[in-house]
Parts: C-alpha cells; structure tokens; sequence
C-alpha cells in the first residue's frame, strides 16, 4: 500500500531528524503526498516558526478563533471556505500542543485523509517532545558547564585517582603548578579534606569532598588561588605591627625624656650636694645615651626603608670591632649581671667598621637584655671562626630563648616577640631588623639558634673581601 | 435462551437504512464530506438533530455551523457518525414504555462515552471517535433485556438498589446470561465492529480476558463507566460501590493518585457536557442549546 510506504518513509525520516525545522520539511513532504496544499505555516505559541514556500502566511483571520478549540480538541480540523479549506493540525503529545500545523488547500479532505492526518500528528509529537526535551537537556548541560567554567576556583572530579573532569580554571592551573596534581592524589590517599599548596609566589586552598555521583564513588576537589588574600593578610599584619610600633616607639622615647625632665628639675628646684648632682647628672646622661640610640635606631630605619643606607668600607680587624662593641655594652652586662666571653682571633676583613660594630653590639645587648632572671650564671659570649673566604661570628647566650614559631619573624621590621604593649623589656622591634640589612648590605648571612629557656645563638658570616 | 431471542423478537429495534448506510459511509476512507452528508439527508430531521448537538456547548465551536458539510470537515466524519448513531440509541432506548426511566439511563451511556472520549485523549489514546461510540454502546444489553423482560429488568434494578450490589454480580449469582454478553450480541447482530463487541462484553470486568485485542478501549470504557457511575448514581440501573478492575492502571499507564486529578477534569466535562447528558436528542423543542 502506498500510505503504508509513506509511513514508513516518515518515521525513518523523523528518525534521524535533529532539529525541528527538518522534522517540518519532513512533514511537508508526508503531507504534499497525502493531501496537497498550496501553503503550509508552522505556528509555535502563536508566532510562524515555519513555512511552506518559505515566505507566504496564510491570514489568520480565517482560523484565529479556532485556535484555542483546536488545541483543546487534539484532532485535525478543516475549516470550510468558498473555493479552500484551511486546515489546523495540531503536533501533540498527551495533552501538550507543541506546535499547530495551518495549511491551506483546495482539496477536500476524505475521512482517510483526516485519519492518516491525525497518526501523523501522532508521531509527529512524539519526536518534537523528544527534540524538545533534548534541547532542554542540552541547554540547562550548557547552563550549568558555563556557570562551572567562569568560576575562579578550580572544580575537579576524580574517580578511582584519574580525572573525571575538570573546568577550565582547574585546567590552568593544573598546568601552570605540575606537583599540584600530586600533591592531591596524595592528600586523596591520606582521605585528608584541606590542604594549602604553594608554589612560586601562589598559594592555593585545596578541599577535598567525598560525593556519590550515580551511586558511585567520587572525589570532588576544589582549587582557590588565595594568593591575593595571602597578601591582604600580610598587609594587613605589618599595618598592625606598625600601630603597634608607634605605640611603642612613643613609649621608648616618654620614658628617657620623662626622667632626664624629672631629674633636671629637682637638681635646678632642690639645693644639693656637688655628689647628689654629679649622681643625677649620670643619671641624666645615661638616659640621653638611651634617647640617642633610640633616635638613632630610627634614623637608620628610616634609612633603611628609603633605601638610602650607604657602608663606608674599609680594612678593619674584628677582634677591635668586638672588643669595642663589648666595652660598649659592659656597663649594661654589669648591671644585668650578665658575663660577657670574648674569644676571638684577629681577622682583617673588609666592612664598614661602625656598622659591624652596630650589629655586634645589638647582639649583646639583646642577649643582655633578654637574659634569664633564673639562672645564677648569665653569660654571653662572642666566637669568631676562620672560614676562609668567609669568618663566622657568633654571639651566644643563656637567656630566656626564642619560641621555635616566632624564630621567623624576629627580623620582620617592627616585630617583638612579646608583640603586645606590656613594654615589660624594651626595645622598638627595629634592632634585629637593622642587623639584618647592615650584615646582608655587607653580602653576608645572619642565623638563628634558639630554644626556649636554653638560650640563643646568634651567628653571622661576613666575606673578607667585600665586592662593591 | 434470552441470546436466541434477540434477532426474532419484533421489539428489538434495528438500525435503519439510513443509520446502515451512515455507519458504512463513515467508515468509508473515500468518502467525501459530501458523500456522508448526502446519507444523512435522507433522514430529515436527522440533519438538524447532528446540526444541534454539534452546536451544543458541549463541542463548544467557535462559529455556528449551519451546514452538515461544514460540520463533517469540521468536528470529523467520525465525530458526525457517532452523532448520528446517538441519535438511533436514543429512539432505541425510548423505542417502549417499560417500568425504567430510559432518560436517566440515556444520560448514563452519553456521560461514560463523553468520559471515554476524555480519558481517550488524556492518555494519549488515538482511537477517541471509536472510544466515545463503545461507551455509547457498552451498555446496550440493558435496552435488550428491557424490550424483551421489562419486568425481569425492573426487578433486577430494585434488587440491585435494594441490596446495593452492582447489577452485574446479581446477573452473575443468578447464573443468567448477563447484560454485557446480550449487548455483545445485539451489537454483532447490528454488524458492529469486534471491538465494540468486545467492549459491551468485558466493561464491567477486563480482567475477565486480559489478553482481549481491545483491552486498551474496554480498559478505558471501563473506567468511564466507573466514573460514570459516581456522576450519575443508579442512572446505569446499577447501584451500590462500583468495581474498579486493578488491570485499568497497567493497561492505562497510570497510577491511582493520578484518579483524583482525572476526577476535578471530568467534573469540569461533565459540567460542560450536561447539554448532551440531560437534554438527549428527544426532538427539537426539547433540546437545550
């Protein structure tokens, strides 16, 4: 039978067809062979989605007020005219009009005709839900995989220690940082949750979730480059220690002054003995020693932030710079009770002698100043140490240490280790900071040693030859 | 006994010439609009009895139709068709005045078919024109045992709502030939279609012959029926709980919440419907539009 034929053309075409307008072209040759029309329109939710030849509508004048009967009843419809018949199939499935088929013919439709009409319908429906449905499907895939791939964080899905997926983002940075993928099998393999990587200036937090995905077992990791927010924290640490630092500096610098002010005011207020003087007056200038070295500390900060600290080097034997750093604090270890060693073999190396000495004397005034009240012997004690090319000086105390997590940052600008304003010892936080630049200014190198309660080793190397 | 009965007994009515010729015509993929129109016509007021119910707001066209032509391209040969055979129901329902009221168990055939035909096209069922006739006809063994027994028919219908047990339980402990085997017969004898026959003979029960080539329309007539029976109850002379076969729900593809919704929707058909239900075709004057 040729229908039959017809039929089977049909559904083998709309079998392959991938989007709706072919389906339609489909239908409008089905259609030429049942019932030849003159024009055909497509109407989805009212508006022409397709027509047949391409650019004629049929009014809709003549069918308007049929439409909403026509998608109620599901079932092809011919309304009558003088020489036409406009005809209204609607592409159903269940109760859902996909879309109205409104062809205008002048052939009268039979009872076989409107039959053969309506199975079309039918199928029709049939493969325009499935194309619609898999347009939704493909659609929200496409919704969701660009909302996944314009994150910033890196999203990947791993199955049984391989990559299932992963967006654009981890794509990156899984190429830019190659032991980061190991390092995630291997927190996988510890079944840790969080880790935080980094790598060249990078830091990344890294969390790993277990999820079943279609009943299966899959490891969801998340990759956030917090480089920026490392750095805010920084930031936001060092303008921390600075309000801390002004705080403390205008401390240092009240407490010499208030007692340089309340000693010059008695001697000029009170009579007194020429001893009672001579004893305030020491009092007076060892105290504008103190405001002299805080200022000087300061300058040479500032100096050093500016960038405009200059060394004047010159051929200068250690031993004298140790022994005239030691005299320069032996007052201090006396009243401290601290014992100074100084067991050093006479090197000539090339250095700004002052500066050396500075540092040299910085050392054993902390050493001094952080000694431990406990213990019944205090020492500190300098050791030089012929490295050829290089000499190690090391200064060593007994005192009351360094914690090990704080050892980092003593050379930070501005740091105490105490870190709060209890201004129970002394000190601006800028001495070891200042060390620091004048020993690597010289291209040498400063360690530390510390435990706590054990005491502290200071040790810096220093070329010989200095190369400017 | 009652099945050897029914060709001879004058009292059964039989489709006419014309209704012969409508139903062939119909089913007639050649014929032409104007080819079935032309049938018709030979009844007069056949014509205008179609005309009126296609304008009932039961179809709820948007224009007036005045001519059958217009009607048959429009609501469809078959729609027509069953339009016309409604029409021969019903003056076979009324044909004698027996101890049952036929308006009520007219409203009972015209209810489960427009049900049919809604549930028909609710599941997606393509065959609704055929739906809506086998509900029109499921039930025409009662017109069969009415015609020949009127008193046995009238006693079976008070037992039923004496008793409240459905009319076909009754027929079945009585070891008689039942309502829905006679309407088989009748309906083979008026050279209907085997699904048809099929339908008249298992709606009550599909169960009974699961693998029936037509257990989709008699599952579908079958619920409609049911539902039919809530509407309109004891109009079908059937009183008491209605059976719903379980079959209906795989036959159907659809679940038992799902028969609340269908529910709200046939009350909303039957509402719009109760021109066709209570008006019939009796004549013109009588038919409310």
């Amino acid at each position: 039978m040729e229908i039959q034929q017809l039929l089977s053309k049909y559904m083998l075409e709309i079998s392959k067809v991938d989007d709706e307008n072919k389906l339609y072209s489909a239908l409008v040759g089905i259609l030429k062979r049942i019932l030849d029309f003159q024009v055909l329109n497509v109407l989805k939710d009212k508006e022409l989605i397709y027509s047949e030849p391409w650019d004629v509508t049929i009014a809709k004048e003549y069918y308007a007020d049929y439409l909403a009967w026509v998608e109620e009843r599901l079932h092809p419809t011919f309304l009558p005219f003088e020489d036409i018949y406009v005809g209204l199939i609607p592409i159903f499935k269940g109760s859902n009009v996909l879309s109205l088929i409104v062809i205008l013919t002048t052939n009268e439709p039979t009872a076989e005709v409107i039959d053969y009409l309506q199975l079309i319908a039918y199928l029709s429906g049939i493969t325009l839900e499935n194309l619609r449905l898999f347009k939704i499907v493909d659609d929200s895939r496409q919704y969701y995989e660009t909302i996944i791939n314009v994150s910033n964080d890196g999203i990947i899905v791993f199955k049984d220690h391989e990559v299932e997926f992963k967006n654009i983002k981890a794509d990156q940075i899984l190429n830019e940082h190659n032991r980061l993928l190991d390092e995630i099998l291997k927190n996988i393999e510890n079944r840790t949750e969080f880790f935080e990587f980094e790598e060249t200036n990078s830091f990344f937090s890294v969390s790993l979730k277990k999820i079943k995905l279609f009943g299966e077992d899959r490891i969801l990791v998340n990759v956030r480059n917090i480089t920026t927010e490392k750095e805010i924290q920084k930031l936001k640490e060092v303008d921390k220690i600075k309000t801390n630092f002004i705080a403390n500096i205008s401390h240092e610098l009240r407490t010499p002054l208030a007692a340089i002010k309340a000693y010059v005011e008695t001697i000029l207020s009170m009579p007194m003995s020429y001893e009672e003087i001579q004893e305030f007056l020491n009092i007076v200038h060892e105290q504008s020693l103190r405001l002299e070295q805080l200022l000087n500390d300061l300058l040479d900060f500032s100096q050093l932030e500016s960038g405009t600290m200059r060394i004047v080097v010159e051929p200068s034997d250690i031993c004298d710079i140790i022994e005239r750093a030691v005299s320069a604090v032996q007052a201090f270890a006396e009243e401290k009770k601290v014992k100074i060693e100084n067991e050093c073999l006479p090197t000539t190396i090339e250095c700004d002698h002052r500066r050396i000495e500075q540092v040299i004397v910085n050392l054993l005034s902390n050493a001094i100043k952080f000694s431990d009240p406990q213990k019944d012997s205090k020492y500190a004690r300098v050791t030089v140490t012929d490295e050829g090319e290089k000499i190690r000086v090391a200064v060593e105390d007994n005192g009351i240490g360094i914690p090990e997590d704080k050892l980092d940052k003593i050379f930070d600008k501005f740091y105490r280790v105490d870190n709060e304003l209890t201004y129970a010892i002394p000190g601006t936080g800028l001495g070891l900071a200042i060390v620091k630049e004048i020993v690597e200014m010289h291209g040498g190198e400063i360690q530390v040693k510390s435990e706590v309660g054990q005491g502290s080793i200071f040790e810096i190397t220093l070329p010989k030859r200095k190369n400017v | 006994m009652m099945k050897e009965l029914l060709g001879t007994i004058s009292e059964i009515p039989t489709p006419d010439i014309v209704v012969q010729e409508i139903i062939s015509t119909a089913s007639n993929p050649n014929a032409s609009a104007k080819d079935l129109e032309k049938v018709i016509s030979l009844d007069v007021g056949l014509s205008t009895k179609i005309l009126r119910l296609v304008n009932s707001a039961y179809y709820g066209l948007p224009r007036k139709i005045a001519k059958l032509s217009e009607a048959i391209v429009i609501v469809g040969f078959k729609t027509v068709r069953n339009l016309a055979l409604s029409v021969f129901t019903y003056s076979a329902l009324h044909a004698k005045h027996t101890f049952i009221d036929h308006d009520k168990l007219w409203s009972h055939f015209m209810t489960t078919a427009i049900f049919a035909e809604h549930i028909a096209k609710n599941i997606g069922f393509m065959n609704r024109e055929e739906v809506f006739l086998a509900g029109m006809m499921h039930d025409v063994g009662k017109i069969a045992i009415d015609l020949v027994f009127p008193t046995y028919m009238y006693e079976l219908a008070k037992f039923s709502e004496e008793k409240q047990i459905p009319m076909f339980l009754i027929e079945y402990k009585c070891q008689v030939e039942d309502h829905m085997e006679l309407g088989g017969e009748l309906l083979k004898l008026w050279k209907f279609p085997d699904e048809y026959v099929s339908v008249a003979w298992y709606h009550e029960k599909p169960s009974l012959n699961p693998d029936s080539q037509h257990v989709e329309m008699i599952s579908i007539v079958h619920l409609a029926n049911v539902f039919s029976n809530i509407f309109l109850p004891g109009y079908s002379l059937s009183y008491g709980p209605p059976y719903l076969d379980p079959l209906v729900f795989s036959v159907l593809g659809i679940k038992p919440s799902n028969l609340k919704i269908l529910f709200h929707e046939l009350e909303r058909v039957f509402e719009k419907s109760k021109d066709m239900i209570y008006g019939g075709v009796k004549d013109e004057a009588g038919i409310q539009t």
